[in-house]
């Protein structure tokens, strides 16, 4: 299973305790420990107090045990608050992986963005832009369920005609149905990955220094400000292969830049 | 488009003869306007070589130290007498000198096919400022003079950046570059005028470069005045024109109407506007050739380019207050020229119903600021102000424009409704004076109707007082607040995830099997003969149950004998018939003896059908009573049988 895969069914699969309210409390709303409100309710308090190190310091916990939308919200307000706009934008985009339609972390974002002194030209065709926007709309388990949902229906229309009556195996309305989901797992493979090619990331160093080789031996390609999304393409020892959306790349030290 | 053909056509044949060798050596000079000059003052030079056709490069200058150079564009010439072409093509350059001393220009190197030529050396005398600091057009800025000034000098000039020395009774020169190439002038169209009458500020780019029009950096200062910027056209006009004996193209780049507030002395800051020139130019294209002589947008792509910035002196403006005598009270500070003109919509309305009365004002002046003018009071009529419409144009070189005033009405009697002449008064300041404009006056009748008063009239509702609110204007921009309530990551989509794969993963094995189990069948049923063989065991075993059951069932008798091992007789003859692949009915002894023998079959298995057919006949043809014993192994040796030919 790849790292994508395992992140996809983080809640679903991979925890325990989950399985088992899979199969008791399939429709129960999701809790938050009291341990984990409390905390959170502290942290809030000193965001709200501007003592912005502390609510970092406090939100990473929370982040690193119960991942949740609020938490990377507001810990990418404290470090946008602390001057960090690197990790800011990154905790951002992982409040999006949750709710890509959330408008406060959107807003968030595009402000943070436009305080990028630096600019990357989205070299992509006009309709792959295009469909990465809509996209951008929809998280990855939505995809699964738009999938997993279409094929269900399929399957079951199958089953019936298979049940009813006993000649043909797969007519034209089965030839149809197949074709419906084969388009509605489309987007599903283009946000595996197949629109940019790698998993997105954030420049979270002030500034960070591309070179065409994993070592500081190599020539200096380019320079790159914190914030900036940059794409994971290969890594080596300590280096990333990075990407850049007009189709520049290069190698960053892995310190310098974090995955979404 | 035609002249730039006929040159074609014209430099065709001139360029084939050229390379056929019919042309005469190239010859070459370089030289100088004057030799001797002093710091910043400029030195033309003139690179000139005949006989070399016209696809010629610029020559690339060698570098000087203490001299700017800059391209200053080309000139081709040919002739065509007695059969003989001419051409001479020269290039010019502007060199300014930064540094004093003796200066020696190395030859100029031009590349003519594959030869190389080169000039002649040029030597350059650069003398210190000081000693030529008395000359007239050296001396430095006259100060600014005291205002008013008098009106016939209103029109004077501001010139910017390296502006020509001007005479003493222009206005000032700033001389930090004194590039006299290239200068802006701002020109305000007067400098004494009354409050809120329009002043224009143009602004004209002057130049003798190839230069590039690039913007404002600083945009200009004109605190006290309400601006409108000029409509310009999407080309820059050019024209050339004579400053101080020298040729000068000219632009005007920006026009402002500027209307003043109040009275004062008031100081425009005129801003500082970005051009770049060509220096030198590089690999010229076909177009080059005749297009980038000295104009603006003009000159190669390529070429190396120096930016200038011009920032002309600020402009004094003194602005007199409107005279009292003779204002009219219903003056609301119009100045300019205005028609007034007015409508109704209907003659005749209903009780309570809408009449909407329009008064458009309209020429040149301080059209934006204009409020509408005082609204009679008429007896029961309720007056709302609806909507204002404003539209400026451009009318020679002024702005115009025309404001239109929407006035609802609401007459709350029957019978006549009229409407005084409505009066607006401005000053034009072209005659000093103020003038009255007066309406029509208009009779209304309104006919008794019994519909309520509208509490807001839907004229106002529907459009004037949305278009009167105004938006809400962001303040600074900044993140949003954190989230207070921490709800849980999502558990439900992931869960409908895991439950829908595990669901279709099933139904998909369902399908399988179903395909399966019905292509199986379909296959069978194509194959009796291995259907049959492959189903015989299990229709013998069920009869073997049913005969099990009937032997346990009935007494040990002749008749129910008799019907027991009819019924043995009946499974063994279909389980031998499926599996030998033979007809059930008319199977002979003979007949499963043949097929046993030809499959090979063990002769005691034979032997073993014949016994218990003879058993079976004796049973129902002798009428012999059999006991229990011999119906169970009637069963078991059917089994026996069954189970020795399966194993095969």
């Amino acid at each position: 299973m790849t790292e994508r895969m395992k992140q996809i069914f983080k809640y679903g699969v991979s925890q325990p305790a989950i399985l088992v309210l899979l199969v008791v409390l399939f429709l129960s709303p999701g809790f938050v420990s009291a341990a984990t409100a409390n905390r959170f309710e502290e942290a809030n308090q000193y965001y709200h107090d501007g003592k912005y190190a502390e609510a970092v310091r406090l939100y990473e916990e929370i982040a690193k045990a119960d991942p949740s939308l609020s938490i990377y919200y507001n810990l990418g307000n404290a470090y946008f608050k602390f001057g960090k706009l690197g990790l800011a934008i990154l905790n951002y985009k992982r409040a999006l992986t949750l709710n890509p339609r959330d408008r406060d972390v959107r807003q968030n974002l595009a402000y943070a963005n436009q305080l990028i002194e630096y600019k990357i030209e989205d070299k992509r065709s006009w309709y792959f832009r295009k469909l990465d926007q809509l996209l951008s709309f929809l998280t990855l388990i939505e995809c699964w369920v738009v999938v997993l949902g279409g094929y269900f229906i399929f399957v079951i229309g199958f089953l019936i005609s298979l049940l009813r009556n006993r000649r043909p195996l797969f007519g034209k309305s089965g030839a149809i149905g197949f074709i419906l989901v084969l388009f509605c797992s489309f987007p599903l493979f283009l946000k595996y990955g197949a629109l940019d090619g790698g998993r997105p990331a954030i420049v979270t160093e002030q500034q960070a220094e591309v070179r065409y080789g994993p070592s500081t031996n190599d020539r200096l390609a380019f320079r790159l400000v914190e914030g900036l999304e940059v794409s994971l393409q290969d890594e080596k020892r300590d280096w990333y292969r990075i990407q850049l959306a007009d189709d520049r790349s290069g190698w960053l030290p892995k310190s310098q830049v974090t995955a979404v | 488009m035609r002249k730039f053909i006929l040159l074609i056509i014209f430099l065709t044949p001139l360029a084939s003869l050229s390379t056929l060798g019919l042309a005469a050596e190239p010859e070459l000079s370089a030289s100088v306007d004057k030799q001797s000059a002093r710091i910043n003052e400029e030195i033309h030079l003139n690179v000139r070589i005949s006989g070399a056709g016209s696809s010629l490069q610029a020559p690339r200058l060698p570098s000087l130290e203490g001299f700017e150079i800059f391209y200053s564009g080309r000139a081709s010439r040919f002739s065509f007498i007695n059969g003989q072409s001419q051409s001479m093509i020269e290039f010019n350059y502007v060199m300014i000198p930064r540094l004093s001393g003796r200066f020696i220009l190395t030859p100029i190197e031009i590349k003519v096919g594959d030869k190389i030529y080169r000039t002649n050396q040029l030597e350059l005398n650069v003398a210190d400022q000081q000693v030529v600091a008395s000359q007239p057009a050296q001396r430095p800025a006259a100060p600014i003079p005291a205002y008013p000034r008098p009106a016939t000098q209103a029109r004077s000039p501001a010139y910017g950046g390296a502006a020509p020395a001007s005479t003493a009774s222009a206005v000032p020169v700033s001389s930090d570059v004194s590039d006299q190439n290239i200068f802006l002038q701002v020109k305000p169209s007067q400098t004494t005028l009354y409050t809120n009458q329009q002043l224009i500020l143009t602004y004209s780019l002057y130049t003798r470069y190839d230069t590039r029009y690039e913007g404002f950096i600083e945009e200009p200062e004109t605190s006290g005045f309400w601006i409108e910027e000029f409509p310009m056209d999407q080309n820059l006009g050019r024209d050339t024109e004579m400053v101080k004996g020298r040729k000068y193209v000219r632009a005007d780049v920006k026009k402002l109407a500027l209307f003043p507030t109040a009275p004062g002395q008031y100081q425009i800051k005129p801003g500082v506007v970005k051009a770049s020139v060509q220096i030198e130019e590089t690999e010229p294209t076909m177009f080059d050739d005749f297009f980038n002589t000295s104009f603006f947008g003009g000159g190669s792509l390529f070429a190396r380019r120096v930016e200038k910035q011009l920032a002309p002196p600020s402009i004094q403006i003194t602005v007199k207050p409107l005279p009292d005598a003779g204002k009219p009270g219903s003056f609301n500070g119009a100045v300019g020229e205005f028609r007034m003109s007015t409508t109704v919509d209907k003659k005749v309305v209903n009780q309570n119903e809408a009449v909407t009365f329009q008064m458009a004002i309209e020429g040149e002046g301080n059209i934006e600021t204009l409020i509408h003018p005082l609204l009679p009071e008429i007896h029961s009529v309720k007056i709302y102000e609806a909507d204002t419409q404003t539209q400026l144009f451009r009318a020679q070189s002024m702005i115009a424009g025309k404001k239109v005033f929407e006035i609802v009405m609401i007459p709350g009697e029957a019978g006549e409704m009229t409407i005084p002449p409505i009066e607006f008064s401005f000053f034009n300041p072209r005659v000093e004076r103020y003038i009255i404009l007066k309406s029509d006056s208009y009779k209304i009748k309104v006919n008794p109707s019994k519909t309520p008063p509208p509490a807001v009239p839907k004229e106002i509702s529907e459009g004037g007082l949305g278009d009167a609110k105004k938006s809400i204007r962001s303040e600074v921009q900044d993140i949003q607040y954190i989230k207070e309530q921490n709800t849980a990551g999502p558990v439900f989509l992931p869960r409908l995830v895991f439950w829908l794969a595990l669901i279709d993963g099933v139904l998909t094995l369902l399908c399988l099997g179903l395909v399966a189990i019905r292509k199986r069948d379909e296959y069978l049923n194509q194959n009796v003969s291995l259907k049959r063989n492959l189903f015989a065991k299990k229709y013998a075993k069920n009869g073997l149950k049913r005969l099990d059951h009937l032997g346990k069932s009935s007494k040990s008798d002749s008749k129910s004998d008799a019907i027991f091992f009819d019924e043995s007789a009946k499974i063994l003859n279909q389980y031998l018939a499926d599996k030998l692949n033979l007809s059930p009915q008319g199977l002979t002894h003979d007949m499963i003896e043949r097929s046993l023998e030809a499959r090979h079959a063990d002769p005691l298995i034979t032997q073993k059908i014949h016994a218990c057919y003879d058993l079976c006949d004796q049973a129902r043809f002798a009428k012999i009573s059999f006991g229990e014993v011999d119906r169970v192994l009637m069963i078991k040796q059917i089994e026996e049988i069954i189970y020795a030919l399966e194993k095969r």
